[in-house]
């Protein structure tokens, strides 16, 4: 049997506590999908629902097909990995232990993780943050740790809830870079953010049609798109009350905001 | 080198401990060796290797550096099943001994199986946890001296007696009534380690990592629970163990979870043991209460231990 077309995460009609009312999304293997609405829209509880974190009032959410409440623990993080918005750690928990935590899924000896850990820091070029303890980092290098642990999750499907939230435009431009070089390494990207222009600078405008914009409001699902559509400033404008349009800055397609009545 | 200087500590503590109160090394017989102190030191060893553990577990579980057994109320719970006993049974009953013992045991249960269920549900947060374990506390506390107010002196004292926590009265027998459970007690929180260093990170990214989240709490205070119960109902509830111990092996050898866990029964054993033997020469003609010596050193102990750690920082 053919798995084309078999979405890798599927939400059918979920509710939850009245934050999140009646939303179906589907996620697709490999796709680069894009969560957008205003601040207290629902975006962080869709994620969390989607990850089967919050237990729904109505409807289900499907991982492969199979309801995520059916899935034992570790298979389901064979699939499923969530960034938050802000990782924080209650002991002063040296780098490397705090990474093996990832390796959680998988029953192999403590050497093994352990090499695992030292050639992914060494291929992100992080080991000199290797012999510090997690309050020792900075937000871009905490940030970049929490990617490198979901790199070694090794899931399939990485749900980040704003990751460029509190860094610095560099670090969150290098950021964003290296998700979308995930995305084309096979890894299915869901991505909450408030920062869509910096997508469009680093998307591959051939590659634009296939990430799916979804926009949020009220706990619903208003509307879903392609990057490319030549209406997506006018929907993003709506969802935060103002207008939007393209700018060109340079080469690049940016989504410029001004207030309705200016 | 940290690691081998607490080991050399641990050793010397231990050798030296059978030797403390007496006059001279030629007053330690065979019998006072074997029959007496070689029991008073397992039995320190199993009933502090098997706090710290707990405290540990507990400190982890709940990410909270405050969190002991005593803080969910296992503690709390045995002490009014002792406080019970005491009180409605004959104390010149020959088997007030091992009612006493199955009480606290009881007691202690008889708060920690609603708390493991009530933790195996995704709709309750740690926290919310922990904050039952501290109503159950408070709660088993007011009941408990409610009941010392209806008693008459005698009872009273001998409640006060048992709740400060004594090695001396127990031997063999003790040892093997705290032997299966102490083990079972720590080995089972052994296997839960991987997962309870996984929420240093919070529950919903150990979640996330694929950590069985309710598994760890309910198995975490049931394998706790069988291991504090015991020795609470044995040597009566001594304090501090499980609150100090964690730290002492954070500012010794640092914040690595896996490491507290380990070495928690090793520290925690001889932290007991040195207790015990302080208590048994501080007095001249008598003994303290090792739990009025573990709360005494333990607090000293971690405060030096914060100040060094200040000065390297």
């Amino acid at each position: 049997m053919s798995t084309v077309n078999v979405p890798l995460l599927e939400a059918d009609k979920i509710s939850w506590k009245g934050v999140i009312q009646n939303c179906s999304l589907s996620i697709q293997p490999h796709s680069f999908t894009v969560i957008v609405g205003c601040n207290g829209s629902g975006k962080s509880s869709l994620l969390r629902c989607l990850c089967g974190w919050y237990p729904l009032d109505t409807g289900e959410v499907r991982v492969k097909n199979t309801p995520i409440f059916k899935l034992p623990t570790k298979t389901r993080a064979s699939f499923l990995g969530l960034l938050p918005q802000r990782i924080s750690v209650s002991e002063n928990v040296p780098i490397v232990e705090w990474l093996s935590h990832f390796r959680f899924r998988f029953d192999e000896p403590k050497s093994l993780t352990n090499q695992r850990i030292a050639a992914a820091l060494k291929e992100t070029h992080l080991e000199r943050l290797s012999t510090r303890t997690w309050p020792q980092l900075s937000g871009g290098e905490a940030q970049r740790m929490a990617l490198l642990g979901l790199r070694l999750q090794d899931t399939e499907c990485w749900l980040l809830d704003e990751p460029g939230n509190h860094l610095d435009p560099s670090v969150a431009h290098e950021l964003y870079q290296s998700l979308i070089t995930e995305w084309q390494n096979g890894t299915t990207i869901v991505v909450v953010t408030h920062n869509i222009n910096v997508l469009f600078q680093h998307l591959p405008t051939e590659l634009m049609s296939t990430v799916q914009v979804v926009g949020m409001s009220d706990g619903t699902i208003q509307w879903s798109t392609s990057m490319d559509d030549q209406h997506l400033p006018t929907y993003l404008g709506g969802l935060y009350g103002l207008k939007g349009q393209y700018v060109n800055v340079g080469t690049t397609k940016q989504i410029f905001y001004m207030a309705k009545d200016s | 080198m940290r690691l081998s200087g607490l080991i050399a500590v641990c050793v010397v503590v231990l050798i030296i401990a059978p030797f403390v109160g007496l006059t001279s090394p030629q007053d330690l017989t065979p019998f006072i060796f074997w029959k007496i102190r070689f029991p008073r030191i397992v039995n320190g060893i199993l009933v502090g290797a098997t706090l710290a553990m707990a405290g540990s577990a507990f400190q982890a579980l709940f990410q909270n550096p405050l969190a002991t057994p005593s803080t969910t109320g296992t503690t709390a719970g045995a002490s009014l099943g002792a406080l019970i006993c005491i009180v409605l049974l004959p104390s010149d009953w020959s088997l007030l001994g091992w009612a006493l013992v199955l009480a606290a045991f009881l007691g202690s249960l008889m708060v920690s199986i609603p708390l493991a269920l009530l933790s195996d549900s995704s709709t309750i947060r740690t926290s919310d946890i922990l904050l039952a374990g501290i109503g159950c506390t408070l709660a088993i506390g007011a009941i408990s001296t409610g009941i010392q107010f209806t008693a008459d002196m005698s009872e009273t004292y001998r409640a006060v007696q048992w709740s400060l926590g004594t090695l001396s009265n127990v031997g063999y027998q003790s040892t093997y009534t705290l032997l299966i459970p102490c083990i079972l007690s720590t080995l089972g929180i052994l296997t839960q380690s991987r997962g309870l260093i996984a929420l240093t990170s919070g529950e919903e990214v150990a979640w996330n990592q694929g950590v069985d989240i309710y598994s760890v709490r309910r198995n975490t205070l049931l394998f706790a629970a069988i291991g504090v119960g015991t020795c609470v109902a044995q040597c009566g509830p001594i304090a501090f163990v499980g609150l100090v111990v964690p730290h002492i092996i954070r500012l010794t050898l640092g914040h690595s979870g896996i490491k507290v866990l380990i070495w928690s029964p090793f520290i925690g054993g001889t932290f007991l043991v040195l207790c015990d033997s302080i208590a048994r020469v501080v007095l001249s003609g008598g003994e303290l209460p090792v739990g009025v010596v573990t709360a005494a050193l333990g607090a000293p102990m971690l405060i030096g231990l914060i100040w060094m750690n200040r000065q390297r920082r």
